[in-house]
């Protein structure tokens, strides 16, 4: 049996199968992106906060467009030394192509590093404060003391023992006023050994995960057992039946034996918490001490954008008069800037009552007023180095987020789509070096085959670049 | 001009020689390529499928029936394949409470849309069939057939183990609106092993497996029709899924964004379709919000509109091949046909927003879907006048499959036309989510493209197997399930227009004015449920009998059918045809002149009425490479 017109094509149609094929498969991928494109305008059109632009670097993403385009090129020059029957130079072309695909996603890469590495945080009157996190004490972190009492729900099937591997110990050699850079005050306790504890009879044991499933297996055949008679008693038409309650508890409740527990936890961890107790995800609850809850920050940009006022800002309390001073100065300079040099700007523009500027035409203008950052103001910047850290006070914070897809929907749209076009890159690029180092066999006995493969392949890699090209005005200049 | 196609073929490359060995166990029945074998692989899922997804229902149904009472000893039987785990954790007292009805909910319709009918309709008939009937030896890509369904059952495997992870399946219903999907079971341990993300990533699969079935379709039709067949001879039933891998290529690929986009609130925090604000369960959920919840409807429906019509088309395709066989007539207005699929085809892209009057996404929109929706009718109509009017005047062998067949057109005539008042804005707002869509879309799809498979399956059983089904047994199966369906699904009509809200896991029980009246037909209703249930007996009996005991029949065309699939030998062999397959005529040449039969098929040599007609002889092929068939 052989299928017909794999290779050449089928005169009515005018095609070959495989043609055929790419096409029709990039028609759904059109549709795909379509798709996403379509919701980064929903999302744009109706976004009710201040849509983020102009804050991608743009030269990473310009550079990786001319790496794209110049790899298309090369592509079409691999399938021409193909057709031209010039096997070592469709090796080279195609290797570059392969190349250009490596570098365009290490340029992403280090893009994405950027922001995964850079933080918001909002403020509950609306500021907002970009920077990084610091590291020498809790960073972001919640840290709560002297844990001596641990309960497990044993009815609640994602119930573990995570609580113990949060554990962390003071540094005896931290100075708090001059941390050497890599030491932190709160480092995590090395081996982490089970702790023992003393059940609510008395008894001491080890709490391990062997224990904790004996406890709920235990739980769990009294719960099957009186399940069993619940429905023998419905089945016998008892509706009257009362279930008796079970003779076995639905959670234990620990006491640390020993050096209570120190832990550092992430607020995400958590269900809730307060001053003397952490509730966990998984319904596991401690007692003991909050220590600290504040959040080490290094400011490197404002955005008074949404503030409710700008003078009175929260974040002026941690930043000082200073800064608000130079603030306020820098925001009259770039209006006056802006004024001079683009006046249309400001056809449209309203000032409310606390003398914000209220936009309703032009974003650009609020952007360069409201938000100030370390790029427009160098010496602000050095200012705010890493001694200039601040301590923010967790019941001032909305919302608090590194640049990923959480930050807001910008970032999340922008990681969507740049993320599925780096996987059809990885995707394209590993097609393509599958064929350059398979292809020499076939180059032998079916060179036109071969060649039809890589015409294919350049196809999807044409249409990858096409996408990039969309992408990159799209994120980095709209 | 075909000589080129054959001339530069390379003959001493490995992958065209599988099928001159005798391919292994595993080559065979499980790593397949061959169409028929991976149609009939789609086709048993499919039918295990539909067999799960109909035990979610006689569960569901009994908490309407008999809300708060234990589920009887024979549907804590069936649910048994869940295993006692997962019983005791979500029903341990053995009766169902509202959120094992919701997972129920979700995934009944879940499976039934995503795993039973489609794959059955469309993989599995459109694999087994529609190359035979173009005369392609295979698919055109048969190893991305062969991963299009490992991917199906990857998704499906997934999609089936979702029920057992901690936090349950899904159960935001089949359509998992934002936000109630986005943040259910937000705060387990660790988002990955909830239900609904695995419901997401189940659909990532299955998304990728209908792709690559639809490239393989298309390419097929397009470019591996035999000789002779030109457009217009190629069967209906090929048309039909040729436009159906079209509205799977294109319609889908919106919902994997859907999914992508849900996926990315559940696990990486995003607000796509969270709005500023939201509260769950009395709290403020730590998110940007800034998103939208219509955003997920538009994407969900653009796919789920076009969906529909994936239902409901291999049905009338089906049909389009049964009736013309059993009334020995040409099936009535083949070119009309053609026509009306394509136009559907088309308007199935722009009428997805009737889904969603009630957003309040405003009267223009609304007009304009208001607008399309019914134009998209006249297609419909014309799809169905033509097989009802292709009855006229036939003289009709009520066979086991034409029983099936006939019993469709009034069903989804009835599923149609009762489709039309929803079309309309003002109409739908006050039926929106009650039991009158319900009844509707069942009747399209359940008594509508369920009953045509059933009459596919009776069709073709012969050629797959060489068997021909056992008839008794198949109008055991057919009278019983037409009437348990009609009792099922009409009373939900007038349900429906009181008020009844589809979501309601006891049945209206706790709006006692709504439902007053009304509320008695939940029992009729149930019974029938189960008595459909019991229907089926009959078919699985058939269909182990029938494999297991009963006698081949030496016949290459029990139906005396005139289109490609019956020219093969029974089963057809890998590479399908013995004789050069050729259509001298178009598909349907019933009751035609110049022959003593009353058929003609496509591969039959031109006859001397046709030659005097000025019917040509196709060119010769010229002499095919030495070793192919």
């Amino acid at each position: 049996m052989e299928i017909p017109y794999t290779v050449q094509p089928r005169p009515d149609t005018g095609l070959a199968n495989p043609k055929l094929g790419i096409w029709l498969f990039l028609a759904s991928e059109v549709m795909l992106f379509g798709g996403l494109f379509s919701s980064y305008i929903f999302l744009r059109v109706g976004a009710d906060f201040a849509w983020p632009f102009h804050d991608l670097i743009v030269w990473p993403g310009l550079t990786n467009t001319f790496v794209l385009i110049f790899s298309s090129v090369t592509v079409v020059m691999a399938w021409a030394s193909l057709k031209m029957r010039q096997y070592r130079k469709y090796q080279m072309y195609l290797a570059i192509t392969i190349l250009c695909a490596v570098a365009f996603m290490g340029l992403k890469s280090y893009e994405y590093w950027g922001k995964f590495h850079h933080y918001g945080i909002t403020l509950t009157d609306g500021t907002i404060m970009e920077g990084h996190v610091g590291h020498s004490k809790q960073g972001d972190k919640i840290v709560f003391g002297e844990v001596n009492k641990i309960t497990i729900s044993l009815k609640n099937p994602s119930s573990d023992l995570r609580v113990l591997d949060y554990r962390v110990e003071k540094n005896a050699k931290f100075d708090e006023h001059h941390p050497v850079e890599g030491e932190h005050l709160y480092h995590d306790v090395e081996g982490k050994d089970p702790i023992k504890v003393k059940t609510q009879d008395g008894k001491e044991v080890e709490l391990t995960k062997a224990w904790l499933s004996e406890e709920r297996a235990k739980y769990m055949t009294a719960h099957k057992a009186a399940n069993a008679l619940e429905r023998a008693a419905l089945d016998a038409g008892n509706k009257e039946y009362q279930r008796p309650p079970l003779t076995v508890p639905e959670s234990v409740t620990l006491e640390v034996v020993g050096e209570p527990l120190l832990l550092k936890v992430g607020e995400r961890d958590l269900l809730s918490y307060d001053k003397g107790s952490l509730v966990f995800r998984e319904e596991t609850k401690v007692t003991g001490k909050l220590v600290t809850d504040s959040i080490e920050f290094i400011p490197d940009c404002i955005d008074l954008r949404h503030a409710k006022n700008m003078d009175k800002s929260t974040a002026w309390k941690y930043l000082g008069e200073d800064m608000k001073a130079k603030f306020f100065a820098s925001r009259e300079k770039s209006l006056k800037e802006l004024k001079e040099h683009k006046p249309w700007l400001f056809n449209n523009i309203k000032v409310d009552a606390a003398d914000r500027v209220k936009s309703t035409g032009d974003e650009d203008v609020t952007r360069r007023a409201d938000r100030y950052n370390d790029e427009d103001d160098k010496e602000w910047a050095h200012s705010l180095d890493h001694s200039k850290l601040i301590e923010i006070d967790r019941a001032d914070k909305r919302f608090f987020s590194n640049f990923t897809p959480r930050y807001n929907n910008f970032y999340a749209i922008y990681f969507m789509m740049t993320g599925l076009h780096g996987l059809h890159v990885i995707g394209g690029a590993a097609v393509l070096l599958w064929f350059l180092c398979t292809g020499r066999k076939m180059y032998e006995t079916n060179p036109d085959q071969l060649a039809n493969r890589i015409e294919v392949g350049g196809l999807f890699w044409h249409f990858v670049d096409l996408v990039w090209i969309f992408l990159f005005p799209l994120y980095y200049l709209m | 001009m075909s000589a080129a196609a054959h001339a530069d073929h390379t003959h001493d490359h490995d992958h065209g020689h599988d099928d001159h060995h005798n391919p292994s166990f595993l080559r065979k029945y499980v790593f397949s390529t061959d169409h028929k074998m991976i149609g009939m692989q789609y086709g048993i899922c499919g039918l295990i499928f539909l067999a799960i997804g109909f035990i979610l229902m006689i569960a569901m149904r009994w908490s309407i029936a008999h809300p708060g009472e234990i589920m009887p000893v024979w549907i804590r039987t069936l649910l048994g394949m869940f295993g006692k785990g997962f019983m005791d954790q979500w029903a341990p007292n053995g009766v169902m409470d509202g959120t094992l009805y919701n997972m129920f909910g979700a995934m009944h319709g879940t499976i039934m849309v995503f795993f039973g009918v489609v794959p059955l309709g469309v993989a599995a008939f459109g694999n087994f069939v529609m190359p035979l009937q173009v005369g392609a030896v295979d698919m055109a890509f048969p190893r991305l057939n062969m991963w299009s369904f490992w991917l199906f059952l990857v998704s499906g495997i997934l999609m089936f183990g979702s029920f057992f992870v901690p936090e349950g399946a899904a159960q935001s219903g089949w359509t998992n609106y934002s936000p109630l999907a986005s943040t259910v079971g937000a705060h387990s341990p660790n988002p990955w092993l909830h239900g609904q993300t695995i419901w997401l990533l189940a659909m990532v699969f299955n998304i990728s497996a209908s792709l690559l079935g639809a490239v393989n379709f298309i390419t097929t039709v397009m470019n591996l029709r035999a000789k002779g067949m030109t457009w217009m001879r190629v069967p209906f039933f090929s048309w039909a899924m040729m436009v159906i891998a079209f509205l799977l290529l294109l319609a889908f690929p919106p919902l994997e964004v859907a999914a992508l986009l849900q996926l990315s609130d559940r696990v990486f925090g995003s607000s796509f379709y969270l709005p500023t604000g939201l509260y769950v369960n009395g709290q403020h959920l730590d998110i940007s919000g800034g998103g939208s919840p219509l955003l997920y409807q538009h994407l969900f429906w653009f796919l789920a509109h076009p969906e529909v019509y994936v239902l409901i088309l291999p049905g009338i395709a089906i049909c389009s091949d049964i009736i013309p066989a059993n009334t020995r007539r040409p099936l009535w207005g083949y070119k009309s046909m053609v026509g009306g699929v394509l136009v559907l085809g088309f308007l199935s892209f722009i009428v997805w927003a009737h889904h969603m009057y009630m957003t309040g996404m405003g009267q223009s929109i609304s007009t304009f879907f208001q607008f399309t929706t019914v134009m998209i009718s006249v297609p419909s109509v014309i799809l169905l006048t033509c097989l009802m009017i292709s009855l006229w005047g036939g003289s009709i062998r009520f066979t086991v499959p034409m029983l099936w067949a006939t019993a469709f057109l009034p069903m989804f005539g009835i599923g149609g036309l009762t489709g039309l008042p929803l079309a309309f804005n003002m109409i739908d707002l006050y039926l929106h989510d009650t039991y009158y869509v319900i009844g509707h879309f069942h009747y399209v799809v359940a008594p509508g493209t369920i009953f045509a498979m059933f009459g596919g399956i009776y069709h073709w059983f012969p050629k797959m197997s060489g068997k021909k089904l056992n008839s008794f047994l198949g109008h055991l199966h057919f009278w019983p399930s037409l009437i348990c369906m009609n009792l099922i699904f009409a009373p939900m009509f007038w349900q429906g227009m009181a008020g009844f809200h589809r979501r309601w896991y006891n049945g209206g029980l706790g709006f006692p004015e709504t439902s007053k009246g009304y509320l008695h037909l939940n029992g009729l209703m149930s019974s029938a449920a189960f008595w459909l249930a019991a229907a089926q007996l009959p078919f699985i009996i058939n269909l182990v009998y029938t494999i297991f005991f009963a006698k081949k029949v030496n016949d290459d065309n029990p139906w005396r059918a005139t289109t490609l699939e019956w020219a093969t030998p029974t089963p057809p062999p890998h590479g399908n045809f013995l004789i050069e397959p050729v259509a001298n005529r178009g598909p349907y040449e019933y009751a035609a002149p110049g022959t003593t039969d009353d058929f003609i098929p496509q591969w039959a040599p031109l006859n001397d009425y046709e030659k005097a007609h000025g019917a040509k002889e196709l060119p010769e092929t010229p002499k095919a490479p030495a070793h192919t068939h």
